[in-house]
C-alpha cells in the first residue's frame, strides 16, 4: 500500500497539468502561432478544412482551485462576446444562471464546478487581487454560471487584450467530425503549433521521464526492503511455529507439503490485508472528501496502473517466502527439533 | 504382523570431546499384534533414545533397523516419512500439539477416520469430553498429555511408540489412561518406555537396557 500509496500522490501532482486540459482537449484543440497571429490566407485555409467546424480567436488564462496535495488549475478563454453563446452551443453547454461578460470589462463566467470547488458565487471576486496564488492578474467578478461537462471559464477577449496590451491571439478549432480526425488534418502545419490531447501527454512525459524514473527506483527500494522485512518476519513466524511443523513432519507429512500450506495459509492472508487495506484507503479517502474538504476536493483514485503493481510485488514476496521456507524447513532440522536438540 | 528388530546396532552420542555409546551391538525382535511392550529404566539409560531409533529419526551408526519390512537405515527421508505416515506413531516426552486446533480436532487430526462419537467416548473415558473445545494453551499439563495419547492409541498406525506416557498424571489417570490403552489397543503393537514400575502389570513383554544392550526381563 505504501508504494500504491507513494506513486499515484506523486503521480496525482505531476498529472495536474494534464487533468486542467484533458478534458478540454477531448472536445477542441488550440492553434498557436509562431508568429504573432495567423495571417488571413492561413486562417482562411483552416476555415476551409473540411474536419474544422469553428474556429474562435481567444486568449487565454488559468484559474486555481484547490487540489488534495496542490493546487489544480482550470482554463479560462477569453473570446469576442459576440461568439460566447455559440462557443457554448458547440460545446453543449449553457449559461444556467447570470449573465455573459460584458465587452472590455472585467467579468467571468465559469463551470458549476469551478465555482463549487472554490467555494463562491455569482457576484464574488477571483484574481490575484484576492488570492496571491492566482495567476489572473486583478480582480474578476463572476458573473455567470455554466453547466458543461468539461471544467473552464470565459472572460472578454477585448479586456484581455487591452490589458495584456497584445494581440497575441490563439485559435480555439472545434472538429466537425473527431477530434482524432480533426487532430489529424492539422498535424502538418510549420506556421503554427498544435496544443492537442497526444501533443500534452507527450510533452508531460518527456517532462516527468525522470520523475516517473525515480518512481521506478522508489518502487524498487520498496520491495527490495518489503521482501527483507518479509523475510525477518518469517523467522520470527517459523520459529514461533517451528515445534509444530516438526510435529506434522514426524506424523509423516512431507516438507514439501508443509512448505505448500504455509504459502497457502500466508496467500489467504496477504489477500485479506490487501482487500482490507484498499477498501480502508478507500473509506479514507471518501472521509478527506466529505469531512475535511468539503468545498472542494478531488479524490486520489488509483489507476489500473498502480492496481497492477500489487501482482509482481505479490508474487515476488511470495517468492521469497518460498524460498526462505525451502532454506528454512529442511528434513534434516525438523527431526532435530523434534527431538530438542535445535 | 507388527515387528521391530534391531540386527546388531551400535548407536553413539557425541559429547564435546567423546563419543559416548549408548547401544553396542544390540539385536532385539519384538513383534506381535495387541500386546504392550514396556521398556524399562531409569531417565538417561536410552529408552527414548530407542524409540528414536525405532521411529527412524535417529540413525545408528553400525546394524539395521527393520520395522515392518522396512530398512530404515537404508530407506530415503521420502522412504521414512511414508512409512510414519502409514506404520508408526511416535509419542514424544514433551507431548507437542498443534496449538491452533482444539482438543478433539488434535485427536481427529492423526485419524480422520474417526467419527465424533468415537472421538466423544474417548475423551469422555477420561474425562476430557467438557474441555473438548479448548485449545492446548488452554489445558494443564496432564490435560495435554491425555490428549497426545488419545492422539497416539486412537490413530490408525500398527505400531504406536510412546515415551513416558504417564509422567504428568496423577495415580487416578494413569491407570485410567492405562486402561484405555488396553481397550483400544486390538491389533496394535504399544511399545511404552517408562521408569514406572506401576505399569508393568499392563505388559506383556518387559525389556530392560542394561550394559549398553536392551535385554527382555
Amino acid at each position: 500500500m505504501t508504494i500504491l500509496l507513494v506513486t499515484s500522490m506523486t503521480r496525482y501532482i505531476s498529472e495536474s497539468e494534464l487533468r486542467a486540459w484533458e478534458d478540454s482537449l477531448n472536445k477542441f484543440s488550440i492553434i498557436e502561432p509562431n508568429v504573432s497571429s495567423i495571417n488571413n490566407n492561413e486562417l482562411a485555409q483552416l476555415r476551409s478544412n473540411e474536419q474544422v467546424k469553428e474556429i474562435f480567436a481567444i486568449n487565454e488564462s488559468i484559474i486555481k482551485i484547490p487540489g488534495i496535495l496542490n493546487s489544480e488549475y482550470r482554463p479560462i478563454f477569453a473570446m469576442q462576446n459576440s461568439e460566447m453563446n455559440k462557443f457554448l452551443n458547440l460545446l453543449d453547454s449553457k449559461l444556467v444562471s447570470g449573465k455573459l461578460p460584458k465587452s472590455n470589462e472585467r467579468g467571468l463566467i465559469l463551470t458549476e464546478d469551478i465555482i463549487n470547488y472554490k467555494g463562491i458565487e455569482i457576484g464574488g471576486y477571483v484574481g490575484k487581487a484576492i488570492d496571491e496564488e492566482e495567476f489572473l492578474w486583478g480582480r474578476f467578478e463572476i458573473e455567470g454560471k455554466i453547466k458543461s461537462d468539461i471544467s473552464f471559464g470565459i472572460a472578454s477577449l477585448d479586456y484581455f487584450q487591452r490589458k495584456l496590451s497584445s494581440t497575441n491571439t490563439k485559435y480555439l478549432v472545434l472538429p466537425s467530425n473527431s477530434i482524432e480526425q480533426l487532430n489529424k488534418s492539422l498535424e502538418k502545419n510549420t506556421n503554427y503549433n498544435i496544443r492537442n490531447l497526444s501533443n500534452l501527454i507527450q510533452s508531460h512525459n518527456e517532462k516527468y521521464s525522470n520523475l516517473n524514473r525515480l518512481i521506478l527506483v522508489i518502487t524498487i527500494v520498496l520491495i527490495i526492503s518489503l521482501i527483507i522485512i518479509t523475510g525477518l518476519f518469517m523467522k520470527i513466524y517459523l520459529n514461533s511455529r517451528n515445534r509444530e511443523f516438526a510435529l506434522y513432519f514426524s506424523n509423516g507429512i512431507s516438507v514439501k507439503s508443509i512448505i505448500l500450506f504455509v504459502v497457502k495459509e500466508i496467500s489467504i492472508m496477504a489477500l485479506l490485508s490487501i482487500t482490507l487495506g484498499i477498501l480502508l484507503s478507500k473509506f479514507f479517502l471518501l472521509f478527506l472528501k466529505e469531512i475535511l474538504f468539503q468545498e472542494g476536493v478531488f479524490l486520489v483514485s488509483l489507476s489500473l496502473d498502480e492496481y497492477i503493481l500489487i501482482v509482481p510485488i505479490g508474487l515476488s514476496i511470495l517468492v521469497s517466502i518460498y524460498y526462505i521456507l525451502k532454506s528454512s524447513l529442511k528434513a534434516e532440522k525438523l527431526e532435530k527439533i523434534i527431538l530438542g536438540d535445535y | 504382523m507388527n515387528e521391530i528388530r534391531l540386527d546388531n546396532v551400535t548407536f553413539t552420542r557425541s559429547n564435546i570431546d567423546s563419543e559416548l555409546i549408548i547401544f553396542k551391538n544390540t539385536s532385539i525382535n519384538i513383534s506381535g499384534n495387541g500386546k504392550i511392550i514396556i521398556i524399562l529404566g531409569p531417565s538417561g539409560t536410552g529408552k527414548s533414545t530407542l524409540l528414536n531409533i525405532f521411529f527412524g529419526i535417529l540413525e545408528t551408526n553400525k546394524g539395521n533397523v527393520i520395522v515392518n519390512g522396512h530398512n530404515l537405515k537404508t530407506s530415503s527421508n521420502k522412504d521414512l516419512m511414508n512409512f510414519r505416515r502409514d506404520t508408526i506413531s511416535l509419542m514424544f516426552q514433551n507431548f507437542p500439539l498443534i496449538n491452533w486446533l482444539s482438543c478433539e480436532e488434535n485427536i481427529w487430526y492423526m485419524n480422520d477416520n474417526l467419527s465424533q462419537e468415537e472421538i466423544m467416548e474417548s475423551l469422555d473415558e477420561i474425562d476430557l469430553l467438557s474441555i473438548k473445545d479448548y485449545f492446548p494453551t488452554n489445558l494443564s499439563i496432564g490435560q495435554r498429555q491425555r490428549i497426545a495419547l488419545l492422539q497416539n492409541i486412537l490413530n490408525n498406525r500398527g505400531i504406536n511408540l510412546l515415551d513416558e506416557p504417564t509422567s504428568a498424571l496423577g495415580e487416578k489417570y494413569k491407570f485410567k489412561v492405562m486402561n484405555l490403552l488396553k481397550k483400544y489397543l486390538k491389533s496394535k503393537l504399544l511399545i511404552i518406555a517408562t521408569h514406572d514400575k506401576d505399569l508393568l502389570k499392563y505388559a506383556d513383554e518387559v525389556y530392560e537396557i542394561q550394559n549398553k544392550n536392551v535385554v527382555l526381563k
